[in-house]
């Protein structure tokens, strides 16, 4: 019994994952592609840890299973958030039909913001240097 | 019928392994290809698990966690460096 939910568990994973780069390969922006690339994979990756703790049946595989679930799910949103900060900062790459886009004036505000401390202080050294010249240039 | 399961499953991640190859490939910008290769490296812990599961070897399981933690601090350093310039400053 517990082979047939390994197995339709490993089953689920891996067509979870199969459409998780297939999305990879067909969204049209960055962002979105982001999406697809971390919350499936993690999801399928859930799936078949869990047919290996169950596959093998014994506790200390399941335990090292279940940690290796648990550092997926705390890095790869993290990754993904740095990822996508990053990027925007080095040029937006929003898709053609993106409508909304609340990044664009909360960095405003920041830069307003940062402007006039800059003018109160009479200048200290500049806190955020520029991205580095050749991020996200089309090669 | 785990093994059976096991070698579809196998297929099937390889299949997904060689669509993130093309975006890796195609990728315009830079951060497509961090995602890509960040994709790669999670499909390979499952083709790993995979391997623990039909060999029936118990010491596979900890280094997808290896993996895993390593590909995070790979991702994250590029995305400094992407932001600042520099890692270490």
């Amino acid at each position: 019994m517990s082979d047939f939910i390994a197995a339709a568990s490993l089953l689920i994973g891996a067509s979870f994952m199969l459409v998780a780069s297939l999305g990879l390969v067909r969204f049209p922006d960055l962002y979105t592609r982001m999406h697809a690339a971390t919350k499936a994979t993690t999801f399928g990756m859930g799936g078949v840890l869990l047919a290996a703790a169950l596959a093998f049946g014994s506790a200390d595989i399941a335990a090292q299973s279940a940690l290796a679930l648990v550092f997926l799910f705390l890095t790869a949103p993290v990754s993904a958030h740095l990822i996508s900060r990053a990027a925007y900062r080095s040029g937006p790459h929003l898709a053609p039909n993106t409508t909304v886009d609340d990044y664009k004036p909360y960095l405003a505000e920041q830069a307003a913001a940062e402007e006039k401390e800059a003018g109160e202080d009479k200048g200290g050294p500049e806190e955020s240097g520029p991205a580095h010249p050749s991020a996200g240039k089309v090669p | 019928m785990i093994q059976g399961a096991v070698n579809i499953a196998l297929v099937i991640l390889v299949i997904s392994i060689a669509l993130s190859f093309y975006r890796l490939a195609k990728g315009p910008t830079t951060p497509d290809r961090i995602i890509a290769a960040d994709n790669i490296a999670t499909n390979l812990t499952g083709v790993l698990t995979l391997f623990a599961i039909q060999t029936g070897e118990k010491v596979v399981i900890i280094a997808v966690v290896a993996l895993t933690i390593l590909s995070f601090v790979a991702t994250a350093v590029y995305a400094k460096f992407l932001e600042r310039g520099q890692i270490i400053e």
